[in-house]
């Protein structure tokens, strides 16, 4: 396992330094540069002026010594500085991340739970009506567009459930079951498609393993069914369940991105679409960067949990 | 043939065909089915549906109906351009990576994982932020984000098809490696590329819904589905009808897609068509 580990490790470094290779230059596709972009349009500044200020912000250097510059400071937990506010993005960010995982975590324990519930009962009782369900709410769930399902709960919530704090973030630590309410509705409409996707995949899963020999030796062993599907079936079917759950939580925070504008949670979704309207780059070359990062680092979690569940991936 | 009579025998597959096709035909006959201009503006504003403007009327007066229809056809160039761009350069590079192997794939598959590590939405949301707002934008971006899908999907058959007989003949013949990649190896892997294609489809339309929300998809006052949600959520307590329509036809679409991109991948995978019984 210790070799897999460091194997996985190693393979890491060369995706986050690409990440931050393309991270990097993602600001230096827009026209002109950060300096032109701040002064805008009424700047009244000479031409040496402005070269002076592309020298303190290191904008004449070459490209690569930016670069690795640029990647030093982020190592460092420098995210650069905001345009609009001045404020370090670090600063700007670390409240603002708290929010954004919250919301996904609770987005993916819900909806896996459920998914997974019902993944097991639809292929246990395949054909029946409980199969039929799930399958069409799965496929329901995949077609709707979460910020839309968004503004219809906010709807619903105003008509129907006058009472209910859907609109007023509280922090946790503040409240913890005003910020649960606050969550509910952005968890539900972030997550559904999740669960949709966790639904169909655990069903499939459980279908295959279901129909295995080792199965079949389990209840010829006189085992009762709840242990077949619990303790044999269950087991190896969750290993593609669990890739598909690691790799949606990246879907899961770029979905959060947009939620929160819906709900107005003040979370990372928020402070990247308010830096893109103000055009602060460095603000949202930070942001990304920092999520980016952390989806290669839940990837690799990820790998590593799947060679933990299943022996043969890690002695491969 | 084969695999369209199977997909209309198949209940789902035939309704999945259906509404996909209602689906394109209202996109390419918008100009005849809105009954107004897109941009018409009238003096019955925010009007509640009724008979004469079926999805009632935004706070301009412009007709919602006639709007997302529209907005219908612009999202369908969207996805089908970015998911057409994606799987030709995705298939391309993962077939050529796949057969040719060392440095070439080394390097298109570090580049694809770069493209992978980043959250899809987010990547959208980068690059239109740097390239700006505009509908071939909206489809480098879209395109950009499902191009690893692709090459990975083309690459992996590859791998096994190359090691076959039939190539090593080829080989021996003396046939060029454009004409063994053209006429042995692409007729044997293109199913999984044309699944991933009709898959790739409906999550095209749902993210240029959402970023045309956030404001980075086409520019107004081009109706785009998305941005028309957004319009409709700020007078939702007024005119709740202005955000229920747009949303309900993207939901439509992405049905209509999933069960046909569904149906006709369990129909191309021998595995699962045993696991079916069909």
């Amino acid at each position: 396992m210790l070799t897999f580990t460091v194997k996985r490790l190693l393979w890491s470094i060369p995706t986050l330094l690409g990440v931050s290779i393309a991270t990097f230059l993602m600001i230096h596709l827009i026209p002109g540069n950060v300096v032109q972009v701040m002064l805008g349009t009424n700047s009244n500044l000479s031409p040496v002026q402005i070269a002076e200020l592309e020298a303190r912000y290191g904008l004449n250097r070459p490209l690569y010594v930016q670069y690795l510059s640029w990647l030093g400071d982020m190592l460092r937990g420098n995210l650069g500085f905001s345009l609009h506010s001045g404020l370090p993005a670090a600063t700007l960010i670390k409240g603002a991340f708290g929010v954004t995982l919250e919301l996904t975590v609770i987005a993916m324990t819900v909806s896996v739970t459920l998914a997974v519930t019902m993944g097991i009962i639809a292929a246990v009782r395949r054909g029946g009506w409980l199969d039929l369900l799930a399958r069409s709410l799965a496929i329901v769930g995949l077609s709707i567009p979460h910020f839309w399902l968004g503004t219809m709960l906010i709807l619903a919530a105003s008509l129907y459930l006058p009472g209910l704090s859907t609109f007023s973030y509280v922090p946790f630590a503040k409240s913890p079951s005003l910020n649960l309410q606050a969550m509910l509705l952005p968890a539900f409409s972030l997550g559904l498609s999740l669960a949709a996707i966790v639904m169909r995949q655990t069903r499939a899963a459980m279908l295959e393993v279901l129909g295995m020999q080792y199965v079949q030796t389990a209840r010829a062993k006189g085992l009762t069914e709840r242990a077949v599907i619990l303790r044999h079936a269950l087991r190896n079917a969750l290993i593609p369940v669990v890739t598909i759950v690691g790799l949606q939580f990246g879907y899961l925070l770029g979905g959060a991105v947009v939620i929160e504008n819906v709900f107005a949670l003040p979370g990372v979704g928020r402070v990247v679409v308010d830096a893109i309207n103000q055009r602060d780059y460095p603000l949202v070359q930070g942001t990304v960067f920092l999520i980016a990062a952390l989806f290669v680092v839940i990837n690799l979690l990820v790998d590593l949990s799947y060679g933990l569940i299943n022996p043969r991936i890690r002695f491969q | 043939m084969k695999i369209l009579v199977r997909l209309l025998r198949s209940p789902a597959g035939a309704a999945g065909l259906i509404l996909t096709l209602l689906v394109l035909l209202g996109g390419l006959l918008a100009p005849l089915l809105a009954p107004h201009p897109y941009a018409a503006m009238s003096s019955q504003v925010m009007a509640a549906p009724s008979g004469a403007a079926w999805f009632g009327t935004d706070q301009f007066g412009r007709d919602v109906l006639s709007r997302t229809i529209y907005g219908v056809r612009i999202s369908l160039e969207v996805a089908a351009a970015s998911a057409g761009a994606a799987a030709l350069v995705g298939t391309l590079l993962g077939v050529t990576a796949g057969y040719f192997g060392g440095w070439w794939d080394a390097l298109v598959m570090r580049l694809m994982g770069i493209l992978m590590a980043f959250p899809s939405l987010l990547l959208a949301i980068g690059i239109m932020t740097m390239l700006g707002t505009s509908l071939v934008n909206v489809v480098v971006a879209i395109g950009l984000v499902y191009l690893p899908v692709f090459a990975r999907v083309a690459r992996a058959p590859v791998l096994a098809l190359k090691e076959e007989d039939m190539i090593t003949a080829a080989l021996a013949l003396g046939a060029s490696n454009p004409r063994i990649l053209w006429k042995y190896v692409l007729p044997n892997m293109i199913s999984p590329v044309v699944v991933q294609a009709s898959l790739a489809i409906s999550n095209a339309v749902l993210t240029e819904a959402a970023l045309s929300y956030l404001g980075l998809g086409v520019r107004p006052p081009m109706p785009s589905l998305g941005a028309l949600i957004q319009e409709g959520q700020s007078m939702m307590m007024v005119a709740p009808w202005m955000a229920i329509f747009p949303g309900l036809v993207i939901m439509l679409m992405v049905f209509a897609f999933n069960l046909l991109g569904d149906t006709v991948r369990d129909q191309l995978d021998p595995r699962l068509r045993r696991m079916l019984g069909s």
